[in-house]
């Protein structure tokens, strides 16, 4: 068990939030239970007046399990300082066997308040409340989630035991080790740099495409395609992108790269690229939304079209962000290449 | 965005309109934020003096013991080690604890030749004296605490005593900076010889060996190697150290937290109860605002905008005020809370520091519970129904 | 432009302090009509009137205002159609006193995506017509009554509504004051807006602009 400013502040976020959530899903049970939009009873209207409890606690969630994957990182770090072997926040995680999925976990709550988040502000667009019903059944999913999210952090915590000697970010993205990380670090870097450029013009001209015409298949696509580049770009960041902001080759560690000797620039990447993310999966998400009928289709048209150029923003941004360690370097090293 | 800078404005002229009862509300939270920002960036500090004496030390620490006790190390055992790769240098120091009969104080002696590693960086810790920071037969480098304890200054001259009851002579022929009070408060620095002399070490025999390592990322594997290779042993890695440091400073801050948390949540109570009992003055308005077109969620904004009206301005003020009470003025009570309150604990001086993670922890500890404990309150001031307010009953 | 069909608001529903403020209202009042609601004290003028206002939601019935049903509208929704389409000139005027005459009446458009200037416009705008350019930075608290209650009317106008509803406008008001504002009531009546008056004083109803009178007893309407 580890104590420190770190580990306290993430439980009194997360106590907090946790406490704001049951309250949300009591209300939630309620509306799936009692929510009738032909009643004109004051039941009727104490519960709608109710339901904007529990979307603004959602909403609020959402921020706060962002700042808190943030500190989780920033925990880890600190806890590498304390843990034998780990010399960054990669080696913490390892540190016992449930610190990776703490940190996935924390990412997909993040992941499915924000989806939950679309499909409420569709709904807050509708005047019949057509997806009411349903999107307060969605908020179950997060239920499960959210108590794993908790129980892991604190295992994890629990069991982080400082006379265990755990491996560092050089032996998990060890390009002869074994294991995902060393198998994703021993990618050919110039394999995947043309993936992850060649994916840009394929993106902008769905995106143009999509801008001019309708095309249902054509959002799923491009949803699709977002999540698709979501996974390449990973890959490409600890593939090459990393390797270039350290200017080593061996060194593939996603997560340092965010250390202040890289001038926070891992921050920047990752913010663009969850943006990019977050809005390439509303075209697709509102496009199933409208099969479930109602006045939906009206409502979601402009939202589709707004969110594909927002996300074509910061695809964009988050591309640039990642050439520019590659043209630092090129500079520096005068057309060097830094794989051979 | 019009529309949320509408509602700002809106927000910012009523918190003044209310300021007696904001601004004492904005003083308290401060206070709270001063509070958690001080103890934190006093640990760090302390965490980052810390760990400056530690990088000093040699990688790892190799030590004899006999019957469960230190006793001086053979320096041949050095020639053993010669054979393991990754070894920069070994080290043989000389060192030990020294009671002094008429201070009644307990001192560090360190043996120190003018041409091994530490000759540039001696320079850098020490004020010289009329003679420089050079150290020969006969002369000491003393730390502040020493000389205010045998009331020595450089140029006079103080006696130590042999095991065998012989006193020597010493002139002080320097001072460690004042910076460096964390490590060099009781330490008497004296040439090898000397020390050897005062502590009984015989020529031959070091109080323990220091290896240095090429890359430090082989520390671990070359002290077990060491292991391996001198039984009976004690090797001790630099990190070990390090790790204790840290430990240790990060629990006791951590209790302090803890402590102070118990505040937050009597504090984000009081929010709580705050902003749910609105006034009937506030109650009338927000009825009147709904009436003439204010949605809920304008109201919602209007909260959240409140909130950070509140607490941002808090925080900032907080911070600095812990800024100057931590690096200007040296953090006077809290600093004996988490050192402790030993009387022979060096006074040192705090180098200012504060980075982004300090800030984000700080900001997570602080204002998103007020945030959070203002979610149901600003909810219930929003959903209040204009018909009821309007008829003015 | 505002039709309401049996309409019904029963207050605390299934409890001994059951009130039907509004008990099964029919009436129509067409584009450009001045319409005045008469009845005793808590004979359910108010009610009526947020309930044609978009306040609050019938118990049963239907309400149709300026082309929308909005009986069964969601509370957002039912506010979005009053701030495009019904200004509220209410009892107590419903001002709020420690800010500024200009504040008050641009309250409505903060929430619009409006910017500072064009609300600011706007109000000057609608000051002139009042007369009250020169109270714009008086605190409403500093204005005499008959002041109080021009803003009032400048604050229903500032959307430019084509339904005003005013509820007792004239209780506060003197004999002088009530012809007056009845003047102004008539020139807003002339840019074709729909004006609903719920009133007692004989000032009102007599009035000769006046196109429909309608007599409330008990939450009924008894008589047009
Ligand atoms: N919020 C409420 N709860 C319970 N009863 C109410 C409420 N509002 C009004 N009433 C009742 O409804 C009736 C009609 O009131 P109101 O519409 O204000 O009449 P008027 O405006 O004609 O004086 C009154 O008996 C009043 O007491
Ligand atoms: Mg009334």
């Amino acid at each position: 068990m580890i104590l420190n400013p770190w580990v306290i502040s993430m439980y009194v976020g997360i106590l907090g939030m946790a406490l704001l959530y049951s309250y949300a899903l009591t209300i939630s049970a309620q509306i799936v239970r009692y929510w009738d939009i032909n009643s004109m009873e004051e039941g009727q209207l104490i519960l709608e007046r109710k339901s904007y409890l529990s979307s603004t606690i959602i909403q609020y969630g959402l921020g706060i399990e962002i700042v808190s994957i943030v500190l989780f990182y920033m925990t880890l770090e600190s806890m590498a300082e304390v843990i034998p072997g780990a010399m960054c926040a990669t080696g913490a995680l390892k540190a016992n066997m449930y610190g990776f999925p703490a940190l996935f976990l924390k990412m997909a709550v993040a992941f499915v308040c924000a989806v939950w988040i679309i499909i409420h502000h569709v709904d807050t667009k509708l005047e019949d409340f057509h997806l009411t019903r349903f999107k307060y059944r969605c908020l179950f999913v997060l239920a499960p989630l959210l108590l794993c999210d908790f129980a892991l952090q604190f295992l994890y915590f629990l069991n982080l035991d400082p006379n265990v000697i755990t491996s560092c970010c050089g032996v998990v993205f060890e390009i002869e080790g074994e294991g995902f990380g060393s198998s994703v670090a021993s990618l050919p870097p110039e394999t995947m740099m043309l993936t992850f450029f060649i994916s840009i013009p394929i993106l902008l001209s769905m995106g143009y495409f999509l801008s001019t015409k309708k095309s249902p298949i054509g959002y799923y696509l491009y949803s699709l395609f977002g999540l698709i580049l979501f996974v390449i770009s990973i890959l490409g960041i600890i593939s090459f992108v990393a390797p270039y902001i350290y200017e080593m080759p061996t060194l593939h560690c996603p997560l340092n790269i965010m250390r202040r000797e890289y001038h926070y620039i891992g921050y920047l990447l990752y913010a663009f690229l969850f943006i990019a993310s977050f809005f390439s999966l509303v075209p697709g998400l509102s496009e199933f939304l409208k099969r479930k009928g109602g006045q939906i289709q009206n409502v979601v048209d402009d939202m589709q079209r707004k969110s594909i150029k927002i996300s074509i923003v910061f695809w964009v941004l988050f591309f640039a962000t990642s050439l520019l360690p590659i043209v630092l370097f090129e500079i520096r090293s005068e057309g060097g290449n830094l794989f051979s | 965005m019009n529309r949320y800078l509408n509602l700002l404005d809106f927000t910012i002229h009523s918190f003044f309109r209310r300021k007696g009862k904001n601004i004492s509300f904005l003083l308290l939270f401060s206070y709270l934020v001063f509070l958690f920002t001080s103890v934190l960036l006093l640990t760090g500090a302390i965490k980052k003096e810390a760990q400056r004496g530690v990088n000093a030390l040699p990688d790892i620490i190799i030590q004899k013991l006999t019957a469960g006790r230190q006793v001086p190390i053979p320096v041949l055992y050095e020639k053993k080690l010669n054979d393991i790769f990754g070894i920069q240098r070994i080290e043989p120091r000389i060192w030990g604890y020294y009671f002094d009969s008429p201070t009644q104080a307990n001192y560090t002696i360190i043996g120190y030749d003018s041409h091994k590693t530490w000759d540039k960086e001696l320079g850098l810790i020490v004020n010289p004296g009329e003679k420089g920071a050079n150290l020969e037969k006969g002369e000491a480098i003393l730390g502040v605490g020493v000389a205010k304890a045998k009331h020595l200054k450089p140029g006079k001259q103080f006696g130590l005593h042999t095991p065998d009851f012989r006193s020597r002579s010493f002139d002080v022929v320097a001072l460690f900076k004042a910076a460096t009070n964390l490590h060099t408060y009781d330490v008497i620095l004296l040439s090898t010889k000397d020390t050897r002399a005062i502590l009984g070490v015989e020529e031959g025999f070091a109080t323990d060996l220091g290896v240095y390592v090429y890359n430090k990322n082989e520390t671990t594997t070359i002290a077990k190697k060491i292991t391996k290779l001198l039984p009976g042993i004690r090797v001790v890695v630099k990190n070990q150290l390090a790790r204790t440091y840290d430990t240790v400073y990060s629990w006791k801050s951590g209790i302090i937290l803890l402590a102070l948390v118990s505040c937050l949540l009597a504090f984000a109570m009081m929010v709580w109860d705050k902003a749910s009992g609105l006034s009937a003055e506030e109650k009338r308005e927000i009825g009147i605002l709904k009436a003439t077109g204010w949605d809920t969620s304008d109201i919602l904004i209007m909260k959240f905008w409140e909130g950070l009206a509140i607490s941002l301005p808090s925080f900032m003020l907080g911070l600095i005020t812990s800024y100057i009470y931590t690096f200007f003025l040296g953090a006077p009570l809290l600093k004996h809370l988490i050192i402790g309150w030993s009387v022979l604990y060096p006074p040192f001086n705090i180098t200012p520091s504060v980075d982004f993670n300090q800030l984000l922890v700080l900001f997570s500890l602080t204002v998103i519970p007020y945030i959070i404990s203002t979610i149901i309150p600003s909810w219930k001031a929003a959903v209040i129904d204009p018909d009821t307010v309007i008829r003015g009953v | 432009m505002i039709r309401v069909v049996k309409a019904s608001k029963t207050y605390n529903k299934g409890k001994p302090n059951q009130v039907d403020a509004v008990n099964e209202v029919t009436l129509h009042v067409a584009r450009g009509e001045m319409a005045v609601i008469h009845g005793a004290s808590g004979s359910g003028k108010t009610s009526l009137l947020t309930l044609i206002g978009c306040i609050s939601r019938p118990t049963s019935g239907e309400i149709h205002v300026a082309g929308k049903t909005i009986s069964r509208l969601p509370e957002k929704f039912m506010t979005m159609h009053r701030r495009e389409h019904i200004g509220i000139i209410f009892q107590q005027f419903n001002l709020i006193l420690d800010l500024s005459v200009e504040q008050n009446v641009g309250l409505p458009l903060f929430p619009l995506n409006m910017s500072k200037t064009l609300i600011s416009e706007r109000v000057d705008h609608l000051l002139a017509k009042m007369s009250l350019s020169k109270r714009r930075d008086f605190l409403v608290k500093q204005l005499s009554g008959g002041e109080q209650q021009r803003v009032a009317i400048a604050r229903a106008l500032i959307n430019n509504p084509e339904i005003l509803l005013a509820d007792e406008p004239t209780a506060h008001l003197d004999t002088a004051l009530t012809k007056e504002l009845m003047e102004t009531l008539a020139a807003i009546k002339k840019d074709a807006r729909t004006i609903v008056i719920a009133s007692h004083d004989p000032l009102v109803y007599n009035h000769p602009f006046v196109d429909r009178i309608f007599e409330m007893k008990d939450g009924k309407v008894v008589e047009e």
